[in-house]
């Protein structure tokens, strides 16, 4: 049977023009026509004055088809708990409209009501990921688990918390490369070394400000084929199984240890002595100078040695050691001169000094 | 997998006196990629040395830094200092 008038709760009764004049059955829609463009009232909303609306009411919701539906002010648009709302296509109704959609961009809003899918900020469900830069504008915290901050006095701030580490900097193979422990105040490089971008850079050791005295910019080991010469002419040739002597330099300081053997000469005239890797340092009157017991001939068979052999570091010698010796009964010095050392002997070195 | 090894004047340090330190380094390279590097000489030159022998790098160096008031006062400075320091030590 044809339905030809509702009456409920107050509610104005339909023309027969709006009503669906075809015998509904069992489970069928019901069905409101404003087809002829007058006003619907439905519960007190009203549907829209002047365009053609059409409500169904079916069993497991309100499907609005055509048309818009209108909330008035003062009312609520409620979604139950378990429903949802499917935006099939503009947003037109909700009250805004999202520009530059696509896929997995984040939605901002554009200040004009609107909303705007960012092209250079996405999230797919695992990564946040940002074309530009990301600049935090507050502090962080004790007790944040992974949080980067940003104060003026301090800038860029890196905080977490672990249960191992506080902070951890890893390479792309994942592995540990920088870490602080939990509640340490210790950085600890985990599998590398400390490597300068900058020859000649270094730490400044003991002080909390740049002092130059402080600054341990050099290190340096290795093997250096030492010569044997003379001061005014000619020079010695070693053998070349003993021919090298290590250094290693640390900071300013040179350390030498080694073991040569002189097998011939070549016309030696003058101080005999032996090259250094480094050339000595000029200081303040004999600082960085002095005789070494750490370099010495031996080995030599010269009746007229009665002395002690000493080595000498000096600037204005270059990067050479020449020998002295001192006598034994006046203790006074004097060097020791090609004549005063056979044609074959060895030289030992084990002394330190500053270049 | 090639290794190669090579040596090369791989630093050069010039005083002020234009002394001139040359480090030479023995570096293995497995298929171009650098493996190890070590220091295998140190070698002086000081003004007035021959260095017809010297690397190119130190002859360069030499050619700039070796002149001949460089040459001079490095001799000058080296027998005032023998001269003061056997002075000094009674010889």
């Amino acid at each position: 049977m044809a339905v030809t008038k509702i009456t409920r709760n107050g509610i104005v009764g339909f023309a027969s023009a709006l009503v669906q004049t075809t015998e509904a059955n069992a489970g069928d829609n019901l069905l409101l026509n404003a087809s002829d463009g007058n006003a619907t009232n439905v519960n007190g909303s009203i549907l829209s004055e002047t365009d053609n609306a059409i409500l169904v009411l079916k069993s497991h919701g309100i499907d609005f088809k055509d048309d818009s539906m209108h909330v008035e002010s003062g009312s609520t648009l409620k979604i139950d708990s378990g429903a949802t709302i499917t935006n099939s296509g503009t947003s037109s109704g909700f009250g805004a409209t999202i520009s530059n959609d696509a896929n997995n961009r984040v939605i901002t809003a554009d200040g004009s009501g609107g909303l705007n899918g960012e092209a250079n900020l996405t999230f797919d469900g695992t990564t946040l990921a940002v074309t530009g830069t990301v600049e935090p504008a507050g502090d962080t915290s004790a007790a944040d688990n992974a949080a980067i901050g940003y104060t003026a006095a301090e800038g860029l701030i890196l905080t977490g918390q672990g249960s191992t580490d506080d902070i951890t900097i890893k390479n792309d193979a994942d592995t540990t490369v920088v870490n602080v422990a939990t509640g340490g105040t210790d950085v600890e490089i985990s599998a590398g070394n400390i490597v300068m971008g900058t020859a000649s850079k270094g730490i400044y050791l003991g002080v909390t400000s740049a002092t130059a005295a402080n600054l341990l910019d050099d290190y340096e080991e290795g093997i250096y084929v030492a010569t044997v010469t003379c001061s005014s002419s000619g020079n010695y040739v070693l053998d070349t199984g003993y021919d090298t002597i290590a250094y290693t330099k640390i900071g300013n300081m040179v350390h030498i240890v080694g073991y040569i053997n002189v097998s011939s000469e070549n016309s030696p005239n003058g101080t005999i002595k032996v090259s250094l890797p480094f050339a000595p340092v000029a200081m303040d009157e004999y600082a960085g100078s002095g005789y070494t017991r750490g370099g010495t001939i031996v080995g030599h068979a010269d009746g007229t040695a009665s002395s002690n052999v000493m080595g000498w570091f000096d600037s204005s010698e270059g990067a050479f050691m020449p020998f002295y010796e001192e006598t034994h009964a006046t203790g006074a010095v004097t060097s020791l001169q090609h004549d005063h050392a056979d044609t074959v002997f060895s030289i030992s070195v084990n002394a330190t000094y500053f270049a | 997998m090639a290794l190669t090894e090579k040596t090369e004047v791989d630093k050069c340090e010039v005083l002020s006196n234009g002394v001139i330190q040359a480090r030479t380094a023995l570096v293995i390279e497995r298929d171009g990629v650098e493996i190890s590097r070590k220091y295998i000489n140190r070698k002086v030159y000081h003004p007035g040395e021959d260095v017809s022998n010297a690397p190119d790098m130190v002859k360069k160096i030499a050619e700039v830094e070796h002149t001949d008031a460089a040459i001079t006062a490095f001799a000058e400075a080296r027998a005032a200092g023998e001269a003061r320091r056997l002075a000094m030590s009674g010889g």
